[in-house]
């Protein structure tokens, strides 16, 4: 009696834990690119491929092409940081080859082990061979939007090109050789957007946004980020008195002419601060892709319309 | 400048400040006033239920576009009305029924934010308010409906205080006790919809009742009674939005806290007086 | 309004908003077959009975007799399912010529309201809605705490008082309404002898003023012994008239099962009871 009592516990307890989630799926989850194995496909099967953003799947369907089977997460038009998963997204997770992703902090929406639980997939961070960097506030938080940067979707696209390769090796040569066409057109893109933003005058490349986007844009075309309504990465974070207060004696001592913000969050607090200190409210299009009848349906013109929009909002 | 003065005067420099703590304070000052009649007459459970039935108004409002507060006063008028039927029916038990509805009512409002996918700040700014955002029109509805409501209790004064004391006489009196009835619940309503900005729905409950709750334990009389909330509730706004400023804490839940603290206070020092 | 000759022991009273014209020969009320029911079972049944004005009237009987539920169809707050009610000659729920002062103890008496605004509370039809009492009002109030013996009791919050004296302030917001047929619902319960005392002096002065009085009550000897008129009842009528036809040994049988005796003693009648009925009962 005492045995199997004590058996049946030890089954049990040995069920629970293996039941219970580990604390970084996620994590467990993430490879490195060169880990990557063939995926076992039948004949004819695309590939399954998930992107989280529409940024991420953007240059997975350039370099894709017709080879892959595309999934993509945060829609057009929603805020990734406030992302909250459906039971959709749970089985695309599930029936996945591969899964890419931003990174750095980015994807909050993955970290839910429910979420993960059916999925074997390998997880790829797109961002990896980017050098981080830090919010302006010195918080010390990692700034999630490398894709501000043209240099960094082109780190996106070869890294794409890559493990697409190697989880399909048979259509490697299709993948590769988009990869290179593309960062061709970034390239192109990147020179572009430097001339442009080049008309700017030194006293006025002063950024103000609605939460810490611009940092590696800032860094790649010779921006100041003077502050943020929210100075935090992620939109979901509130804003304090004391930093509302403080962003508005720099915008009005700095002389910043425009508020820069996310056409995909609420606009009402920077919109109060916009009109406090006489400053303009800009939208941008930061967190996604608008659908294809907006005005930025892929990434060179979500790029393009942001630095004609920067450069007209920091004009007099 | 003396430094105390500096300490003052530096966050009401600032426009949003400004506004946030015009806002507090009519908030501050009218809850209470309403709120008296909640504690006299028990209705805490209502004035809960109230404010989380509203959530779906102010919901809808914020999906279409339009103010909060317009979505939020028609549903808040129509509930009003509803548990206050809903309380007059004698073969219902009343607080399981008010309850049904004060759950559905706010898991509707949840379900249809969640619909559009990226929900969780502005619930957090429904739910717990957000007076850093009182833009200039929202700061006048506030006062305008603020003095409104004000305006009404004064002069359905004396009418309020004998529904409240003995319901009975008011009916021997031949008072039109529906419609006075009716009308506090409206009232009631509107300060909810008036505070959501300010404290959000999950916290109007502490403005409408901890300073009339207060109040109850230091005075015998009910203007004084009503006084005493409102400066009760008016100095929590000021202490609490400048909390939040030096701190850097959220402001809803600052005000309320200084509330509170003042209850606690005067509850450790005048609670044990014996009221029959 | 003008309830009598003597009017210096009243408040004057003045026009009212709707001045009533009652038939002054009329009975003060007249009830001829009242029924009500009340959640479905019978409250009452079939009660008649008529009471001159300027009267006296106690009405008796166990838990649950329905004496409640009559004052409450006499004041116009329930409806009767049958019967005729007439008050003055009116049906009821019309004019505020009634006062209704119910049990004290279905009110919260912590309510921060002074004795003197429970009084004022009496005028609140006559100063109209969206407007403050008038100087007249508060002498009326005022007049009204004398004449219970309360004139410095206006200031204190009437969970101050005491029970006697509280029961004494609902009378002078009776007196306030300027009230010709009051109604007391049991006014008596839980009163120490001198509070008993006080009140029923008060009471005796109105009924020579020319106010008609109902009272109920739980005390039969006090009603044998202080009512011209005295009506019966256990949840249908029983009986109506003088105390001593009204109380007999049949009709209290009747009434209160075999729990209540009539006893004679010297030139009165004692009635005794061998079990309590939740409280009061004075088995002298």
């Amino acid at each position: 009696m005492k045995h199997r009592l004590g058996t049946a516990t030890a089954i049990a307890t040995l069920l629970l834990a293996a039941c219970q989630p580990s604390p970084s799926a996620l994590a467990d989850r993430t490879r490195p690119i060169s880990d990557l194995q063939p995926a076992s496909l039948a004949g004819g099967e695309r590939i399954q491929v998930v992107a989280t953003t529409t940024l991420v799947a953007e240059v997975a369907r350039i370099v894709g092409g017709d080879d892959i089977a595309l999934t993509t997460l945060v829609g057009p038009g929603f805020d990734p940081h406030t992302y909250e998963p459906t039971p959709q997204d749970a089985r695309a997770l599930a029936e996945a080859d591969v899964i890419l992703m931003n990174g750095f902090g980015l994807e909050r929406f993955l970290e839910d082990n429910l979420l993960l639980a059916g999925s074997t997939a390998p997880f790829i961070v797109l961002s990896s061979g980017i050098e981080p960097l830090r919010i302006a506030n010195g918080s010390g938080e990692i700034d999630p939007h490398v894709w501000l940067d043209p240099r960094n979707v082109m780190i996106w696209t070869t890294n794409v090109g890559e493990a697409l390769a190697r989880l399909d090796p048979d259509h490697a040569d299709g993948y590769r050789q988009r990869a290179e066409a593309y960062n061709l057109e970034l390239e192109a893109l990147d020179q572009r957007a430097s001339d442009s933003l080049g008309q700017v005058p030194p006293d006025q490349r002063k950024l103000v946004t609605d939460h810490d986007t611009l940092g590696y844009f800032a860094a790649r075309f010779g921006f100041t980020i003077v502050g943020a309504v929210i100075p935090a990465a992620s939109s979901s974070a509130e804003a304090s008195a004391q930093e509302l207060a403080a962003l508005e004696d720099s915008i009005r001592r700095e002389g910043v002419r425009a508020v820069f913000i996310a056409a995909e969050v609420n606009p009402d607090l920077a919109q109060q601060v916009a009109d406090d200190t006489g400053a303009r409210l800009v939208p941008l299009y930061l967190e996604s892709l608008t659908g294809p009848d907006g005005p930025a349906p892929t990434y060179l013109a979500l790029m393009q319309s942001n630095v004609d929009a920067i450069v007209r909002g920091l004009a007099p | 400048m003396s430094p105390w003065l500096a300490w003052l005067t530096e966050p009401l420099s600032y426009p949003f400040m400004a506004r946030g703590l015009g806002a507090a304070l009519t908030v501050g000052i009218v809850c209470p006033v309403l709120g008296t009649y909640v504690v006299l007459r028990g209705m805490a459970f209502f004035g809960d239920a109230l404010a989380h039935i509203i959530l779906p108004g102010v919901v809808i409002a914020y999906l279409l576009g339009l103010p909060l507060v317009s979505g939020a006063l028609v549903v808040g008028i129509l509930a009003a009305l509803g548990v206050g039927a809903i309380s007059r029916r004698t073969d219902i038990k009343e607080d399981a029924a008010i309850g049904v509805v004060f759950a559905g009512a706010f898991a509707l409002g949840i379900a249809l934010l969640s619909a559009q996918r990226s929900y969780a700040v502005d619930l957090a700014h429904i739910l717990f308010g957000n007076l850093l955002g009182v833009s200039g029109a929202d700061l006048l509805l506030t006062i305008g409906l603020g003095a409104a409501v004000l305006a009404t209790v004064f002069a359905f004064y004396k009418e309020f205080l004998v529904l409240s004391f003995d319901p009975v006489l008011a009916v021997t009196l031949r008072l039109p006790v529906g419609f006075l009835q009716n009308l506090l619940l409206i009232l009631i309503a509107v300060v909810i919809v008036v505070s959501i900005q300010s404290v959000g729905v999950a916290l109007v409950l502490a403005m409408l009742i901890t300073p009339a709750a207060a109040a109850y334990l230091l005075t015998r009389r009910l203007p004084s009674m009503m006084a005493t909330a409102a400066a009760i509730g008016a100095g929590s706004a000021v202490v609490g939005l400048y909390g939040s400023y030096y701190l850097d804490i959220a402001s809803g839940p600052a005000i309320v806290l200084a509330e509170t603290a003042v209850f606690v206070v005067v509850f450790a020092f005048r609670g044990r007086v014996a009221r029959r | 309004m003008n309830p009598g000759t003597e009017t210096q022991t009243l408040p004057v009273p003045h026009s009212t908003i709707r001045p009533a014209d009652h038939d002054r020969k009329a009975p003060s009320l007249q009830v001829e077959g009242l029924t009500v029911r009340f959640n479905g079972t019978e409250a009452l049944k079939d009660v008649s009975f008529a009471l001159p004005a300027g009267q006296r009237l106690a009405v008796v009987g166990p838990n649950g007799a329905g004496k409640t539920t009559l004052f409450k169809v006499l004041a116009g707050i329930l409806r009767q399912a049958s019967g005729e009610v007439r008050i003055f000659g009116h049906p009821p729920g019309g004019d505020t010529c009634i006062a209704y002062v119910p049990q004290r103890s279905q009110l919260d008496l912590s309510f921060p309201v002074t004795a003197a605004e429970v009084v004022m509370m009496g005028r609140i039809r006559e100063i109209g809605m969206l407007r403050w009492p008038r100087r007249e009002d508060w002498e009326v109030a005022l007049q009204a705490l004398e004449r219970v013996g309360l004139a410095e009791a206006g200031p204190r919050q009437i969970g101050e008082l005491s029970g006697g004296q509280q029961q004494r302030v609902f009378l002078a917001q009776a007196l306030a309404q300027e009230a010709e047929l009051i109604l007391l619902d049991e006014p008596f319960t839980g009163l120490d002898y001198p509070s008993l005392d006080s009140l029923l002096r008060i009471l005796d002065e109105l009924l020579k003023a020319g106010v008609t009085e109902i009272v109920s009550t739980h005390d039969l000897n006090l009603a044998s012994e202080h009512f011209a008129q005295v009506l019966l009842l256990n949840r249908r009528f029983i009986a109506f008239g003088p105390p001593q036809q009204v109380l007999t040994q049949a009709n209290l049988v009747a009434a209160y099962g075999g729990h209540v005796h009539r006893l004679p003693e010297g030139e009165g009648v004692l009635i005794v009871t061998d079990t309590c009925c939740e409280g009061d009962e004075t088995a002298a």
